[in-house]
């Protein structure tokens, strides 16, 4: 079984913690309260902060599934898992933080708007991608064709998108905050969202190397389970 | 519930998601090790024979 | 070659469907019943029904089409007859172009039926309204079966195909499904969206061109 290689992971680590500290102190003290929402205004910096790694671990999962099946190599396939893994955590975290502050600020819980309909659609995407492996029990089937699924699934994100936006125009718009950055002025609250994004996309470097470290750990253990068994048969 | 308070749901709710990844990750860390250890007997009794 | 091969499996797929009946009977009748539940519902909650043709017309499509997409490929497995199709000598994307052909011809056939019936339900004119319904219509089906043949051939392989393929397929579709009904609920009301048909004719053509290139990768046992 490979070392983790505690170097790169150990910084990554301290730069991770530091940052989250630094993020927090400001979106919650620095940072000055909305004119109009108040202290709720402060769930956006987060919000904003987890949809930005969900996109890019979607993204990734795209790349890795097309280098899968250029290469064949199983660890792309593990490290287009990871990613999914922790781009469903992400979304999750959009879509629960999502309603707790629309509820304050548009007075429903949820509102079909395009951005939750789409980040919904999105989380539903990806958390098929997820379970598909599960029901799969030949290891090279279930690789290639969770690949398959996941260049689909990732190519499908922006047409999700746009497609909830165009159709959008017949509906009212929520009130309040119809934009999400209508309410960043002053220089403390765009700190404390860079801050965030940096604190989040470091967030998503870390676990998704463990991700993919303990992908790869299983399957070299199956491997050797695998192995010890034909030894133990010979004996 | 005033703003305080959904700010706190809000933030409560990220911390206890990435939680639950977390150790979702650290429970199939656990799980591989204890089948590393597993590994280890049999190969020892293999080797005893 | 290529329209042999679609004619090939295009003959094959209508006559199997003749003889059973099962696209027919899961999507057509299956309809009815759905919109027997719909009347029901919208009456019972104050909507007013007549109101609603277009939102039962696609919930109609992807309930059945789920259904009947997922029944016509169960039935290619049954005596290897998939098996034997990738064994075909022929590019992966030809096949796919060919049972992409087969199933949309008898999605679109059904949905084709559903109008009528649709229009008989809700007292709409058959006239140029419904007319206009038309090509919104089979661009929509035409996505859906479009993403529908890739996915239910990765869905088979698993343990769970019947829960697994609607679970990952709709969500997938979405897109399609949001500019298709966009498209027919405004030919409902009397004009013609062009944009909607251009957007349609976007989507389709980059789910065709993805399910051209990734179908290689599904055939291989």
């Amino acid at each position: 079984m490979k070392q983790p290689s505690l170097g790169f992971d150990g910084f990554l680590m301290v730069v991770l913690i530091a940052l989250m500290q630094v993020a927090l102190i400001w979106a919650l003290v620095v940072a000055p309260a909305d004119a109009t929402q108040g202290d709720v205004q402060r769930i956006f910096y987060f919000h904003l902060g987890s949809i930005w790694p969900g996109f890019v671990a979607f993204f990734y999962v795209l790349y890795g599934s097309i280098r899968y099946l250029m290469s064949r190599d199983a660890k792309w396939d593990r490290r287009s898992y990871a990613s999914g893994q922790v781009g469903l955590a992400f979304c999750t975290i959009v879509l629960v933080t999502g309603p707790i502050w629309a509820k304050p600020t548009w007075g429903v819980w949820w509102a079909w708007d395009a951005r939750l309909t789409s980040t919904l659609l999105m989380w539903l995407i990806f958390l098929g991608y997820i379970m598909l492996r599960d029901y799969i029990d030949d290891q090279a089937k279930r690789e290639r064709l969770s690949a398959v699924l996941g260049i689909i699934g990732a190519s499908m994100v922006p047409f999700v998108y746009f497609s909830t936006r165009w159709f959008e125009v017949q509906h009212p718009k929520p009130v309040v905050m119809g934009d999400a950055d209508s309410g960043i002025k002053d220089p403390n609250m765009i700190w404390a969202l860079m801050l965030a994004l940096a604190a989040f996309t470091v967030l998503y470097v870390v676990l998704w190397r463990r991700g993919t470290e303990l992908a790869e750990a299983d399957a070299d253990l199956s491997d050797l389970r695998l192995r010890l068994s034909a030894l133990e048969d010979e004996a | 519930m005033n703003g305080l308070g959904y700010l706190t749901a809000a933030y409560s709710a990220v911390w206890l998601i990435l939680a639950y990844f977390i150790t979702s990750l650290l429970l199939k860390n656990r799980r591989l090790l204890r089948e590393l250890s597993q590994i280890e007997q049999r190969v020892k009794t293999l080797e005893n024979r | 070659m290529n329209s042999n091969l679609i004619s090939l499996l295009l003959a094959k797929d209508l006559k199997r469907e003749l003889r059973s009946k099962e696209i027919f009977l899961s999507s057509f009748l299956f309809s009815l019943i759905i919109l027997c539940i719909f009347y029901f519902a919208a009456t019972s909650s104050n909507v007013d029904f007549a109101k609603l043709p277009n939102t039962a017309l696609w919930i109609c499509i992807a309930f059945s089409g789920t259904i009947g997409l997922h029944r016509t490929h169960q039935a290619e497995l049954v005596n290897g007859c998939y098996k034997a199709l990738m064994l075909a000598p022929r590019a992966a994307g030809n096949l796919y172009l060919a049972k992409y052909v087969a199933n949309f011809s008898l999605l679109g056939l059904m949905s084709l039926l559903l109008l009528p019936l649709i229009s008989l339900f809700f007292n709409l004119k058959f006239d140029t309204q419904i007319a206009m319904a038309v090509p919104g219509l089979l661009l929509g089906v035409s996505g859906f079966v479009a993403i529908g043949t890739l996915t239910v051939v990765i869905t088979a392989n698993t343990r769970i195909s019947d829960i697994l393929f609607p679970v990952i397929h709709l969500p997938l579709v979405v897109p399609v499904l949001i500019a298709a009904v966009n498209c027919t609920q405004i030919a409902f009301q009397g004009k013609f969206s062009w944009t909607g048909i251009q957007i349609l004719c976007i989507l389709n053509l980059v789910f065709l061109s993805l399910g051209y290139l990734l179908y290689e990768f599904l055939l291989e046992e």
